[in-house]
């Protein structure tokens, strides 16, 4: 800790009289004003002691610059700020300094550094935090700057906005003073000050006006700067404290060394412990007969044990037991109660059991109906290709592919137009068979604008794999006759007769 | 060795024991604060009335002159008594200034306010206002007393808190690998400073963190990065739950 306190007497760090933990800007604002409270005696009494003959003297030395005494009063705010700085910081560490500490640190606190105070940091808004560096840790130039700016970064702008609200309360101050002492005299006196008053903004010229009112406005000043100052140095040292709590762990240094001390002395007082009862024992040993000296252990050891026996022999150390059965829960319990239904006797179990079973049986009926409406899932495999309902596609790239404008075997009507020599028609008949039965049989949801490059991709993305390679064989050879016009050799379609991968079209024909 | 403290640390908590032993803390809010949200106040209720009494003024055409200036005279009656009875006695407890800086009243027991004590304190702004309208004897009272009470709120029976958690820039250093239990029992307070080392412990430098570890090194039994590692593994320790 570098905070060396004017006149440093020793200070112990551990005896902070304040909750120092990390806070909001206004909350250590708060804990600025508690403190300043808190000490608002001891701080009056200095500030009696100090700044009041200060204030004397400046009044003599400009007894006749009334208007130069307000500005310098004001100007010195810095040197005044010190006085509840020394009290405040030193009570925080739990040693409120004396009158005689005070006094004895006068000439150093309104000397020291004066140039600095009131003409460098005099406008610093955040004045108020800065102030204990400068005073507190006694730096100066570089130092000063970066030490400052570091602490500005927590409570910077709380700095700020306390010098700001410190400014309106003082001024609501000083009008409430007047204000008061308006309303307390005779009605007559304090209308002739209003007339003065309203003299003041009607004067062109405020040199011409009574000195009193400027005395009395001096007064007014002074007092709300004595009653608000020390709330307001109170709260930038709070701030100040709430910085280095939040910039270096001051809450936990202190914590830390408060848990150092508390350890060393608790090392410390086991030491002594430890040391009277050696002593003890050995007075012991002194006094007591040999014998006795002798069996002192195993009596002590069966002292004890019976103490031992005796304590736990207490209602206290008793354990108590209790069995509750508790009901397992199972998952098919509704089945078990089911079926033993013979204890639940009379009309209305009877009723209960003939709902129960008839709704079971209307449930299992229902599902039978909805597995056998749904018989297709499990015919294709699980996989549904095409809902069942939907119209089948009757009609490709102009082509009749229903089962009923083909022959019930596709296979040998074809080689008997191939024997016939109408080879457009034998393939024909191959071509179309081959999509009416994908259609029919496979579900394969060919539409009726595909064309035969779409039907062939189709019939690539089923995974089963002698369809695809035949029907590319077909679809080429197609394509070959219808629009080339061209003849196809008798080895192509015999094999292709052959090789007829195709379900028979037969039996969806009678139930279409 | 130990000394006990002859008074509690100063703080601006107060704590208050609910049923069951639980306790919590109101954070209480100073003049400072309060005298922004005050100000804040002023400006909405100055703004309203001047928005509405211009737009009142056009409507006079219609309505007639006595009826606008009546609506207004009404107006200014309700910003004046009832603006903030009505807001601190509904669900946020605060008029519009007080929520913009995290302010709330609530009954000393933490409660929420009653209407009544809404009506009270609030009335009592003639009082604490005086010399009207410098607020001289509320600034005087919130001054004096240790809960920073107005005088509305000293018969009222109420008191204004922050209402938010404070939002604070912390770091916490990465969890350590081993969990170590402290050799002796800690108090509540010493285990909250090896809790807050580790959680703030981000923010600070490598040095300022052993040299911050060094003056527990009786509770770590070593100084430097072991003594640190030490304590941070401590911090870890109560962290978990036993």
């Amino acid at each position: 800790m570098s905070a060396q306190v004017e006149g440093g007497t020793n200070v112990k760090l551990e005896d902070v009289t304040a909750e120092v933990r990390p806070r909001v800007p206004w909350e250590s604002i708060d804990l600025g004003c508690a403190l300043a409270r808190r000490h608002m005696g001891s701080i009056m009494k200095a500030w009696a002691l100090t700044i009041f003959p200060l204030w004397v003297l400046l009044a003599v030395v400009l007894r006749n610059h009334p208007v130069w005494f307000i500005v310098c009063t004001w100007w010195l705010k810095p040197v005044y700020d010190r006085v509840p700085m020394l009290i405040v910081s030193r009570a925080l560490f739990g040693e409120v300094p004396s009158m005689k500490d005070v006094v004895h640190a006068l000439p150093k606190l309104l000397s020291k550094r004066l140039w600095f105070a009131l003409v460098v940091g005099r406008f610093s808004p955040a004045r108020s935090l800065s102030l204990p560096v400068s005073e507190l840790e006694g730096l100066r130039g570089v130092a000063y700057r970066q030490r400052v700016n570091l602490l500005e970064r927590n409570g910077g702008e709380g700095a700020t906005m306390a010098t700001l609200v410190g400014l309106l309360l003082e001024v609501a101050v000083g009008f409430s003073m007047v204000l008061l002492v308006f309303m307390m005299v005779p009605s007559d006196i304090s209308g002739r000050w209003w007339q003065g008053v309203t003299e003041f903004f009607q004067y062109s010229d405020v040199g011409e006006l009574d000195a009193g009112f400027y005395w009395a406005v001096a007064v007014v000043r002074l007092l709300s700067i004595t009653l608000m100052e020390p709330f307001y140095v109170s709260a930038g040292f709070a701030l100040y404290i709430n910085s280095r709590t939040l910039t270096e762990g001051w809450d936990i240094e202190l914590a830390f060394k408060r848990l150092g001390a508390r350890l060393e002395g608790l090392r410390n007082s086991k030491g002594l412990m430890l040391m009277a009862m050696i002593t003890m024992s050995l007075g012991v040993m002194m006094t007591a007969p040999v014998s006795y000296a002798a069996g002192g252990e195993t009596d002590a050891r069966d002292l004890r044990q019976t103490q031992i026996q005796e304590v736990l022999a207490d209602e206290d150390f008793k354990v108590h037991h209790r069995l509750v059965d508790v009901p397992v829960e199972s998952s098919n319990r509704w089945l078990e109660d089911l079926f033993s239904r013979s204890d639940v006797s009379g009309f209305m179990g009877v009723i209960g059991s003939l709902i129960f079973y008839v709704v079971l049986a209307a449930g299992i009926v229902g599902l039978v109906y909805l597995v056998y409406r749904n018989r297709h899932v499990f015919t294709s495999g699980g996989r549904v290709l095409s809902l069942p309902n939907q119209p089948k596609t009757r009609e490709v790239m102009g082509l009749n592919v229903s089962p009923e404008s083909l022959p019930d075997d596709v296979v040998s009507a074809a080689r008997e137009a191939w024997r016939a020599g109408d080879s457009q028609l034998c393939l024909s008949l191959l071509y179309r068979g081959a999509i009416a039965s994908l259609i029919h049989r496979r579900h394969l949801p060919i539409e009726k604008g595909d064309t035969e490059g779409d039907c062939l991709r189709r019939v690539e993305l089923m995974s089963d794999t002698p369809f695809e390679a035949y029907f590319s064989e077909l679809t080429r050879v197609w394509v070959m006759v219808a629009y080339g016009k061209r003849q196809p050799d008798d080895g192509t379609i015999q094999q292709l007769c052959e090789n007829w991968p195709f379900d028979q079209l037969s039996i969806e024909r009678s139930a279409g | 060795m130990l000394h006990g403290r002859q008074e509690p640390r100063l703080d601006t908590l107060q704590s208050i024991e609910l049923a069951e032993g639980v306790e919590i803390h109101l954070r209480m809010a100073g003049p400072y604060v309060r005298v922004l949200a005050y100000l804040l106040d002023l400006l909405i209720r100055g703004g309203v009335s001047v928005g509405v009494g211009l737009l009142l003024m056009l409507a006079g055409a219609v309505l007639g002159f006595n009826v606008a200036t009546g609506l207004n005279m009404l107006l200014t009656f309700f910003l004046m008594f009832f603006y903030y009875i009505l807001f601190e006695a509904g669900k946020h407890g605060a008029s519009p200034g007080k929520r913009v800086m995290g302010l709330r009243v609530v009954d000393t027991s933490g409660a929420p306010i009653s209407f009544g004590q809404s009506f009270i304190r609030n009335m009592l702004r003639f009082a604490d206002g005086m010399p009207i309208p410098f607020y001289g004897f509320g600034l005087l009272s919130m001054l004096a007393t240790q809960r920073f009470q107005r005088l509305g709120d000293l018969l009222a029976n109420t008191v204004v808190v922050y209402d938010r958690l404070p939002h604070l820039q912390m770091a916490a250093l990465p969890p350590v690998l081993e969990s170590r239990a402290p050799g002796v029992p800690l108090t509540r307070e010493e285990q909250a400073a090896l809790a807050g080392f580790r959680e703030r412990g981000g923010m600070w430098s490598e040095a300022r963190r052993i040299e911050l570890a060094d003056h527990a090194s009786e509770l770590s039994g070593a100084t430097g990065v072991t003594g640190m590692s030490r304590l941070l593994g401590m911090a870890h320790w109560l962290g978990e739950k036993h």
